[in-house]
């Protein structure tokens, strides 16, 4: 196809501008400022419309940029001759795609044409707007040219560019669904649900070995209680014994006081008989004093009575002897009288004289208490004997105990005494034991169904994990699967790209071998890799290269037109003239429209 | 006289695959309730004796708590004979120390050993270890004038990894009537000799998926009965939860709504003590989406436990592919089809692959 003609209405800064278009070089060299990249967008624009644009990335879409800056209308027209002839389209851009207006005429008879809808550029050169882009439109500092999916189905014929573009989206996907397992793997820390399970295990561990700990404990003292209760038992007939024995004693000790206290009154009673006796000694020496006085004074007087009953009675004899002599009554009288007499006379001296035996018997009573007394001293000496079998007996009693305990009472209540405490002593322990082994039990349960609970996540996450990482190596071999059957079918289109780019390569660098990678988009120089870039001004002519080996491969239908927008501003004077030996070459097979804004890059 | 023979309880089941951790309890809790049932079947039927062949305890070290309601539950029914053997999973396991062992608690030990009940019946029975010691079977010794059973928790006339087995022609002759077995979770039964039979009761209730049992099947015990000399026995079901696999076959032309009904006209019989596995076998065509996670979500709830898994063979149609020389699908399809994976995974991958190359989302 060609160009003819073009005019511009308004498009950007050109306003009312007429071009034609040569069969093969134009060349356009004006300054800056003069709208060459515009041009170009026009022609692009002619066949493509302006698209809506995104606004997704802020940037100003080509609508808004090439928005006229004078009156006129936004758009304009463009010849051009395909194989079904020649065409006039007009377009007038609007506020949106919508509403523009799109015209085609046949250019050879002005009457409206359908051979093309609006899409005709999609029509004739059978390549998106993208592929254009990347291909015929070259434009400034955009040499590269993103190789996208659709250039690559057209490479490879046969196959829709959304099966092309099914790879990056299946990839796209895989990667999704690989982000959302590893997400959830992230969840699952096994290190962590091992280190807590073996934790707890230790835990469960410890406290087993407490609870024996505890359960011996509380044998050993209920064995320590068992035994110390036996002692207690034996210790218990013992203090049987012991009371009995206790009994004794006392009921010893009680005699030995009483004894004691016998002992003491005894003395008491010796010591007040003994003052009774030395008291009666002395009233009984007064006594016999008096008495002896008093006797020595009654003996006088006794011996009057005596002298007279006596006379009395040698009286009455006489009386009666003259009685009998005279025998006169009244001599009997007398004699009576005499008689009398004598007996009364005799009586008191009788009774005078008994009254002086009492004093013998004061002396007599004397010796009684004197008696008692020695008595009293014998019954001492006695209690003291007694006393001492008493204190023999509980010495005996004594000496029984110790022989039949072996120990003496005191040691005896002490080792009781002693018992009772260890016994309490365990009793506590075995309290303690019996508290902590409950607790321990406890906090055992407590662990046992943590451990158990544990080891159940433990199970569940790792048959998560087993799950998650096999559907992960799954995801990653149909990665794999995917980027092999990508590369295979690549190779499809990387070698006719790379078959074109060394024949027009190879005519300008002999020695240098450029490979492409499966996405096209980079290039790898062999010789150069290492040293890790080409420069920019050799990355453009590779760029140019690769363009017009994809020029070549994809427009089949229409050979199209070039639209070089001065890309060769990074280039020396060797490149240049290379490039521009490129240019030359390929304008025998293509028309170009070359844009420059330099004399020494005007072809 | 009636007498129950079971095994395999594995209390304190460690492994319970699938489940997550709320129904892992649930169904310890189960394995532990069934043996309480069990007794009290015992009580209701006038049972003297109760065989516990084996593998009571799923581990060497059960939880304490477990080991007192087993001992509790035994020394609550004192009218209860418990006979007592180790199997490999609870070797030297006992609920009661040697000094608190009641009166009808019998262990018996490495050694064969047997204890005389009434109307003529004597139990016998030894924990055996894996390999079986050359002099057990002439220290096995019955009377033949009594009604003889023997107890023991081995495989019969086979080894496997845990045991190198016993053997029937072994025990011939030793007057045995019924060899109560533990170890294998099935029922299976077999000859001794013209006198006697070997059975294994099976475990109490299904461990895992092998121990699955078709629907309308239960797990459970054996009772037997001695009456007048002779010993009958006759399987009561018994089990709660029972694991099922269910096998359905796909069609190439079946939909998801066709796999559906027939997923439904299974399912319609099991219930929600039911753990339950679906496998989907055969061919389906690569544009039959099967959805397999909406009839999931369908019927989990109607089950203890539901898992589908899809071992359904995806058609490619690899003749369409291989006309698109330039085809990705194809050539990502070929590429698989032609890799060394084994079946299952070329399978998923492809339908992975194909997933992610329609933009779908990865169901997995």
């Amino acid at each position: 196809m060609k160009l003819i003609s073009c005019h511009i209405d308004a498009f950007g800064k050109l306003n009312n501008v007429d071009v034609k278009f040569n069969e093969n070089i134009n060349s356009i060299c004006e300054e800056n400022g003069y709208g060459k990249t515009t041009l170009a967008m026009f022609i692009k624009a002619m066949f493509f419309g302006l698209g809506a644009g995104s606004r997704k990335n802020q940037k100003l879409t080509d609508r808004t940029k090439y928005q006229p800056l004078s009156q006129g209308n936004y758009g304009g027209s463009l010849t051009f001759e395909t194989e079904k002839g020649r065409f006039k389209v007009l377009r007038n851009f609007k506020k949106s795609v919508t509403l523009d207006e799109f015209e085609l005429y046949n250019a050879e008879t002005n009457m409206p044409s359908k051979a093309y809808s609006e899409d005709l550029g999609e029509e004739i050169f059978a390549v998106g707007r993208e592929t254009f882009d990347s291909t015929i439109f070259f434009g400034q500092n955009e040499l590269a040219g993103e190789v996208n999916d659709g250039i690559k189905a057209t490479l490879v014929g046969n196959i829709s560019s959304d099966d092309m573009g099914a790879y990056s989206t299946a990839i796209k996907k895989l990667k999704e669904k690989k982000l959302e397992l590893n997400r959830e793997l992230k969840t699952i820390n096994l290190e962590y649900d091992r280190r807590n399970l073996k934790e707890n295990k230790l835990r469960q561990e410890n406290l087993k070995e407490k609870i024996n700990i505890s359960n011996d404990d509380i044998k050993v003292c209920e064995e320590n209680i068992l035994k110390i209760n036996e002692n207690k038992e034996n210790l218990k007939s013992l203090q049987n014994k012991l009371e009995d024995f206790r009994s004794e004693k006392k009921a010893l000790e009680i005699l030995i006081d009483d004894k004691n206290r016998e002992l003491e009154s005894l003395r008491e009673n010796i010591e007040k008989q003994k003052l009774i006796v030395e008291q009666k000694n002395y009233n009984k020496k007064q006594k016999i004093q008096e008495n002896n006085e008093k006797i020595n004074k009654n003996k006088k007087k006794n011996n009057y009575f005596l002298i007279f009953s006596i006379i009395m009675l040698i009286l009455s004899i006489i009386s009666i002897g003259v009685y009998f002599a005279v025998n006169n009554i009244i001599l009997m009288v007398i004699f009576a009288i005499f008689l009398v007499s004598f007996g009364i006379l005799f009586t008191l001296y009788f009774v005078k004289r008994n009254k002086n035996g009492t004093d013998e018997f004061i002396e007599n009573d004397n010796l009684v208490e004197e008696e008692q007394l020695k008595n009293l001293k014998k019954d001492e000496v006695l209690k003291l004997g007694e006393i001492k079998d008493k204190e023999q007996d509980l010495q005996k009693l004594n000496r029984q105990f110790q022989n039949e305990f072996g120990l003496t009472e005191r040691e005896f209540i002490e080792r009781l005494e002693h018992n009772d405490n260890i016994l309490k002593r365990y009793e506590s322990q075995k309290v303690t034991s019996e508290t902590n082994l409950k607790h321990y039990q406890e906090e055992f349960e407590k662990v046992e169904s943590y451990v158990q609970e544990l080891e159940d996540k433990l199970i569940e996450d790792m048959e998560k994990f087993s799950k998650l990482t096999k559907n992960l190596e799954l995801i990653e071999k149909t990665e794999d699967f995917l980027q092999i059957s990508s590369e295979n079918l690549s190779k499809r289109y990387v070698e006719p790209v790379q078959k074109k780019f060394d024949e027009f390569y190879k005519k300008f660098f002999v020695n240098d071998k450029i490979v492409f990678n499966t996405n096209l988009n980079s290039l790898i120089e062999q010789s150069l890799q290492e040293d890790g870039y080409l420069s920019a001004g050799t990355l453009d002519l590779v760029n140019i290269c690769k363009r017009f080996a994809l020029i070549d491969l994809l427009y089949k239908k229409e050979k199209p037109f070039i639209i070089l927008d001065d890309p060769f501003i990074n280039l020396d004077d060797k490149n240049l003239k290379v490039a521009k030996e490129i240019v030359m070459e390929e304008a025998k097979k293509y028309q170009i429209i070359f844009l420059t804004c330099h004399s020494s890059r005007h072809l | 006289m009636k007498i129950i023979h079971c095994a395999d309880l594995h209390l304190d089941l460690k492994m319970l695959s699938g489940l997550d951790t709320e129904k892992r309890k649930v169904k310890r809790l189960q394995l532990l309730q069934n043996f309480f049932n069990l007794l009290d079947f015992a009580e209701k039927n006038n049972v003297e004796a109760v065989l516990l062949c084996g593998d009571i305890f799923d581990t060497q070290e059960p939880t304490k708590k477990t080991l007192n309601l087993i001992k509790n539950a035994i020394l609550n029914h004192k009218n209860i004979k418990f006979f007592y053997i180790w199997g490999n999973h609870d070797k030297n396991v006992v609920p009661f120390s040697s000094d608190e062992m009641p009166n009808n608690f019998y262990l018996f030990k490495e050694d064969f050993s047997s204890i005389d009940l009434e109307e003529k019946v004597t139990i016998g029975g030894a924990s055996l270890d894996r390999f079986v010691k050359d002099n057990f079977y002439s220290t096995v010794n019955f009377d033949k004038n009594r009604v003889n059973i023997l107890l023991l928790h081995q495989p019969i006339n086979a080894s496997d990894q845990y045991f190198n087995g016993v053997y029937a022609y072994n025990l011939a002759g030793k007057n045995i009537d019924y060899l109560a077995l533990g170890h294998i979770h099935q029922t299976l039964s077999g000859k001794i000799d013209e006198r006697g039979v070997w059975q294994f009761s099976g475990c109490l209730e299904g461990k895992s998926f092998n121990d699955a049992v078709p629907i309308g099947s239960k797990k459970g015990f054996f009772l037997l009965n001695v009456e007048n000399g002779k010993l009958g026995f006759q399987f009561v079901p018994f089990s709660h939860y029972d694991y099922r696999i269910i096998e359905i076959a796909v069609a190439v032309s079946d939909d998801y709504f066709k796999i559906l009904e027939k997923i439904e006209n299974i399912l319609k019989y099991l219930g929600e003590t039911d753990i339950v596995r679906v496998i989907l076998k055969g061919k389906h065509k690569e544009e039959n989406v099967l959805q397999l996670d909406l009839i999931y979500e369908k019927f989990k709830n109607n089950f203890f436990y539901l898992e589908i898994i899809d071992e359904i063979e995806t058609e490619f149609d690899f003749e369409k592919y291989s006309l698109e020389t330039f085809s990705l699908k194809g050539e990502f399809l070929r590429t698989v089809r032609d890799s060394n994976l084994p079946e299952s995974e070329k399978d998923k991958i492809s339908l992975m692959g194909i997933e992610a190359l329609k933009g779908e989302d990865i169901t997995l």
